[in-house]
């Protein structure tokens, strides 16, 4: 390595100099055609020529998961389950995550290379951080909820960069009160098409109290919107609330764990009552504290979804505002917000965990 | 008419909301600038300081995202 570095300092040609730049002036050139040529000449013409599209619809943006079907799923006790995008993203992750950790797995080495050694190195970085906030003890047992967290969650938030992803999907009936296009078919060929006449589209009539019936239901039958079949897991809000309270069950038994029935003192301080004085305050904090754990589960969800579904919507408006350089910026945040929101995740069950383990003032 | 009125509201309404977004602004500021100030004092102590660092400003920031949250309800959900 170290000869081919000299040779190449020593008579370098054009292109080995310049290779930087030239690697630099091909990556503008290619984002210049499809970033600007796609979007701002060959998709309108294509729109306007061929289909009778004027211009490019707005997202439709909803918070609660889009079913896939109509018919429920299966039932669960009762209540019937459908199969909606977020869970089908859910379904993807783990299957992306097993077969890589079989692929890995398969590689494993005395000195991995290769995917095997980038796993290595990721789990490395995970044990070490359970190590540094647990201590070496306690690090075997809550690294692998930790790691499996961290790696689900990256999994689950990096998908939204796989072409396809929050995009293709179903025609679907617009919710009354949001908003819809009118959709038309491409000459009997079974494939139909959005027209977007305002890029904001029709605001479908709210399904009225009165049960107005010719003037509630006319409207909205007729307008539609996509529905993709992979939505980014983490902006339902069930996902990041069943990881939370994974989170928290965790939390609590890790202190039950550290410090067995003194774990309760924590929250009704029945020592600190036996001393007097002082210690009615600290039986006081104790209670504070026990309403106050709940609301871990609370900031823990809304950090996640808040996070992941406002980047969402942040790329889905900026694209369809302007198509040209702008997103790539946006994309490369997400990447890191995504990253970011995993390892948060992972490292505040960390911390919690390592807090409720710490007893009070020095009683052990 | 009344209806335009609801949603002209609900539109005011996120926006004010986002206004929870200056204190995390300002408290994520001064966390940088205090994280700044210890590694250049004590450049070895930069691992521990980024790791803190970043629960802090996750602290700081949630927040914000409790406001983007209120937000969000307002312009999708209410």
């Amino acid at each position: 390595m170290k000869g081919h570095q000299d040779r190449l300092q020593k008579n370098p040609n054009f292109f080995q100099r310049q290779k930087g730049l030239l690697m630099l002036l091909v990556i503008l050139a290619a984002s210049a055609f499809f970033c600007g040529s796609i979007p701002f000449f060959s998709l309108p013409w294509i729109q306007t020529q061929a289909l009778g599209i004027p211009k490019a619809a707005r997202p439709v943006i909803q918070l609660p998961a889009e079913n896939l079907t109509s018919a429920p799923w299966f039932d669960f006790f009762g209540s019937p389950v459908y199969l909606t995008n977020t869970l089908v993203a859910v379904l993807l992750t783990d299957i992306l995550v097993i077969a890589l950790a079989l692929i890995a797995r398969a590689g494993m080495k005395e000195i991995p290379t290769g995917f095997s050694h980038i796993v290595e190195v990721l789990v490395e970085f995970l044990y070490n951080l359970s190590e540094q906030t647990m201590g070496a003890k306690w690090a075997p047992k809550i690294f692998p909820i930790a790691g499996t967290i961290f790696i689900f969650l990256l999994a689950a938030n990096w998908m939204h960069f796989i072409p396809g992803v929050d995009s293709v999907g179903l025609l679907h009936h617009a919710e009354a009160g949001g908003r819809g296009f009118e959709a038309a078919e491409i000459d009997n060929s079974g494939i139909y098409y959005l027209k977007v006449e305002d890029p904001g589209g029709t605001l479908v009539p709210a399904e009225s109290e009165d049960h107005n019936e010719d003037a509630g239901h006319e409207g909205g039958s007729n307008l539609y919107v996509v529905t993709p079949f992979v939505r980014t897991a983490a902006t339902d809000i069930n996902v990041p609330l069943g990881l939370a309270v994974v989170a928290f069950v965790t939390i609590q038994v890790f202190g039950v764990m550290g410090l067995r029935w003194g774990y309760l003192a924590k929250f009704v301080n029945t020592p600190g009552l036996a001393r007097g004085g002082m210690g009615f305050m600290d039986f006081g904090v104790g209670l504070f504290e026990l309403i106050l754990e709940p609301v871990k589960i609370i900031s823990l969800t809304f950090r996640l979804l808040g996070n992941i579904f406002g980047g969402g919507i942040l790329l889905a408006v900026v694209s369809t505002l302007i198509a040209f350089i702008v997103p790539v910026g946006l994309y490369l945040l997400e990447l890191f917000v995504g990253a970011i929101q995993a390892y948060v995740f992972a490292i505040l069950t960390l911390v919690f965990s390592s807090m409720a383990m710490a007893g009070h003032g020095g009683d052990h | 008419m009344e209806g335009s009125i609801v949603t002209a509201l609900k539109f005011l309404g996120a926006g004010l909301a986002m206004v929870g977004a200056l204190g995390p602004g300002i408290g994520i500021g001064l966390i940088g600038l205090g994280a700044m100030q210890a590694v250049g004092r004590n450049p070895e102590a930069a691992p521990l300081v980024q790791t803190n660092m970043i629960l802090a400003i996750v602290f700081a920031e949630s927040v914000a995202i409790y406001a983007l949250v209120v937000a969000l309800i307002l312009l999708f959900v209410v």
